[in-house]
C-alpha cells in the first residue's frame, strides 16, 4: 500500500513539474510556437467579472485594469495555430470557457500580447462618461456558467460615428484587431485598435 | 477522433490548461483519499458544511480586501473542522446537526457580507463562480499551482504516514482508544486535512460541490470492493480518471468544469454499481 502511494507520489510530483514549466521560445509539437515570458513592468489585477449590461459598461470596464499589486505569474499562451487564419490569438477557435480563460490570462498579463492581432467573438456593449461625451465600446464573453462575464474595449480603424457605423448592443459581433495598453490617471487599461468589425445576424 | 485529439493537443499548450490538469489531479488525489474514511466515519457531508465554512472566510476576506484570501480562508476551515471532528462522538451536538448548523450559518453570513460590503462589479457573477467553480481551476497563476501542489503533497504524506492509526480510528475509535491509540490526535490529524483537502477542491468544483468529489468515489469503490485498501486505492485512481476526463470534456464542450467533473462521477458510479451488482457482491 504505501509502496504503491509512493509510487503515485513520484508520478504525481513529477505531473506537477511538467505542468508548470513556463513557455519558452521554441517551437513544439505542431509547431506552434510559444512565446518567451516577458517580465512585467507593472503590476496588475485581472479583471474576473463585468456585468451583466443592457449596453452599458462599468466605467472603463471592458479593459478596466485598477492599480497594479503583484507581478506576472502566467506565461504567455501559445499563437493561434496554422489554420490560415488571420489572427496571432484567435479566440473565435476555441471553447467558450477556453475563451473566457484566455481573456482572463491577456487582462492578468497583458504584456505578452502587445502588438498581436486579436480576433474574438461576442456581444458588443457601449459604455460612456457624460461628462467627457466619449464612448467606449467593448466586445464581451460570458463563461459557460453565463454568470461571469470578460470583455476587451475595441476601438475601430478609421473614422467611425455611433451609432450609424456601429451595430446594435447586445448584437453578437466578431472583432479582429490589434492588442495593446494604454494608460489613463495612472491606471492600465486593454483594448483592440485599429479593429475590423464583423456583424452577426440574429 | 483525429480532431478531438489535435484540439486537445492544442489546448495542451495553454499553460492554464496544463495548470488545471495538474492541480485537479491532486486535489481529485487528496479528496478521494480523506473520502474514504469520510463515508465510513458517517461524515460524508462534513465536505459541503466545510465549503459553507471556507466561502464564508471568503467573503470575509473580500470584505477586507486581502490580496490573499486562502491563509484566512484556511485557518478558519480548519478551526471549523476540528470542531466538528474531532469531538468525535460524545458531542451534545451530533455530527449532522453540527454540521448544518454551521454550514448554512456561515454560507449566510458570508452572502450577507458580501452584499452589505460588495467589493465586485459583479457580486452575483462571483458568488456564483465561487460556488459552481466554473472556471476557478482555469484561471490559477503559477502561485496557486505550486501552493495546491505543495498542500496536495502535504495531505498525500499525511494519509501515507498515519495509514494505519486512520484506518485504526475510522473503523473502532473505542477500541482505538482502548489499546493506547491517540485518537483524539488522529482525529485532529484527520480535521485539519480535510480542511486543508475542501479548500483546495473550491477551485476544482466550487463550494457547493466538494461533497461529490469527497463521496463519489469512494461510494463507486465500495460497490465493487470490499476491504479498506482496495476501496482507497479504486477510490483514487477512480476520482483522478473523473477529475482529468471532466476538466478535459469541459474545456472541449464549454461546459462548467465543476458540474461537468460530478456528471462524469455519477456516470462513473452508475458503471461501478452495475459492475458490482453483476459480480453479485459490493457493500457501503
Amino acid at each position: 500500500m504505501r509502496k504503491g502511494l509512493r509510487l503515485l507520489f513520484v508520478l504525481l510530483a513529477g505531473l506537477v513539474l511538467g505542468a508548470c514549466r513556463e513557455g519558452t521560445g521554441k517551437e513544439i509539437n505542431g509547431g506552434i510556437a510559444v512565446l518567451e515570458t516577458a517580465p512585467r513592468k507593472t503590476e496588475m489585477r485581472p479583471v474576473r467579472s463585468v456585468p451583466e449590461t443592457q449596453g452599458v459598461l462599468e466605467t472603463r470596464g471592458a479593459g478596466e485594469m485598477p492599480e497594479t499589486r503583484k507581478a506576472a505569474e502566467t506565461p504567455p499562451s501559445p499563437a493561434a495555430p496554422e489554420n490560415g487564419g488571420d489572427a496571432e490569438v484567435d479566440l473565435t477557435a476555441l471553447s467558450s470557457i477556453m475563451v473566457y480563460s484566455e481573456i482572463w490570462n491577456m487582462m492578468k498579463a497583458p504584456e505578452n500580447y502587445i502588438g498581436k492581432t486579436i480576433k474574438m467573438r461576442g456581444q458588443f456593449v457601449c459604455a460612456g462618461e457624460q461628462e467627457e461625451g466619449k464612448r467606449y465600446f467593448g466586445c464581451l464573453v460570458a463563461d459557460a456558467a453565463q454568470c461571469c462575464s470578460q470583455g476587451l474595449e475595441f476601438v475601430l480603424a478609421g473614422e467611425h460615428v455611433y451609432p450609424d457605423d456601429y451595430p446594435a448592443l447586445n448584437s453578437r459581433i466578431t472583432v479582429t484587431g490589434t492588442f495593446e495598453t494604454y494608460q489613463v490617471k495612472g491606471i492600465e487599461y486593454c483594448r483592440i485598435v485599429d479593429a475590423v468589425l464583423e456583424c452577426e445576424s440574429n | 477522433m483525429t480532431a478531438v485529439l489535435e484540439k486537445l493537443l492544442f489546448y495542451w499548450n495553454y499553460p492554464f490548461v496544463r495548470y488545471a490538469l495538474a492541480v485537479g489531479v491532486l486535489i481529485a488525489l487528496c479528496s478521494s483519499l480523506l473520502g474514504v474514511t469520510l463515508v465510513l466515519k458517517r461524515f460524508s457531508f462534513i465536505g459541503d458544511g466545510l465549503s459553507h465554512v471556507a466561502f464564508g472566510a471568503m467573503s470575509v476576506a473580500s470584505v477586507m480586501k486581502l490580496t490573499d484570501d486562502i491563509p484566512l480562508t484556511l485557518g478558519i476551515t480548519v478551526v471549523s473542522a476540528i470542531l466538528l471532528l474531532r469531538t468525535g462522538q460524545h458531542t451534545k451536538i451530533k455530527g449532522d446537526a453540527a454540521i448544518a448548523m454551521i454550514s448554512v450559518g456561515a454560507l449566510a453570513v458570508g452572502y450577507l457580507l458580501m452584499n452589505l460590503f460588495s467589493t465586485s462589479a459583479n457580486l452575483s457573477g462571483d458568488v456564483c463562480s465561487t460556488l459552481f467553480g466554473s472556471t476557478s481551476i482555469l484561471t490559477l497563476t503559477q502561485t496557486e499551482v505550486w501552493l495546491c501542489a505543495g498542500l496536495s503533497v502535504l495531505v498525500a504524506a499525511v494519509f501515507v504516514l498515519f495509514y494505519n492509526k486512520i484506518f485504526a480510528v475510522t473503523f473502532d475509535e473505542d477500541f482505538s482508544k482502548a489499546v493506547g491509540t491517540k485518537a483524539e490526535v488522529y482525529n485532529l490529524v484527520i480535521a485539519v486535512t480535510v480542511a486543508v483537502v475542501i479548500v483546495l477542491a473550491m477551485n476544482l468544483v466550487g463550494s457547493l460541490l466538494i461533497s461529490a468529489l469527497v463521496i463519489f468515489p469512494a461510494i463507486s469503490a465500495m460497490r465493487v470492493y470490499q476491504n479498506f485498501r482496495a476501496v482507497t486505492i479504486c477510490s483514487a485512481a477512480l476520482s483522478v480518471v473523473c477529475a482529468v476526463l471532466g476538466i478535459l470534456v469541459s474545456i472541449l464542450g464549454g461546459t462548467p468544469v465543476g458540474s461537468t467533473i460530478v456528471a462524469v462521477n455519477i456516470t462513473a458510479f452508475l458503471l461501478f454499481s452495475a459492475v458490482g451488482r453483476w459480480m453479485g457482491g459490493g457493500g457501503g
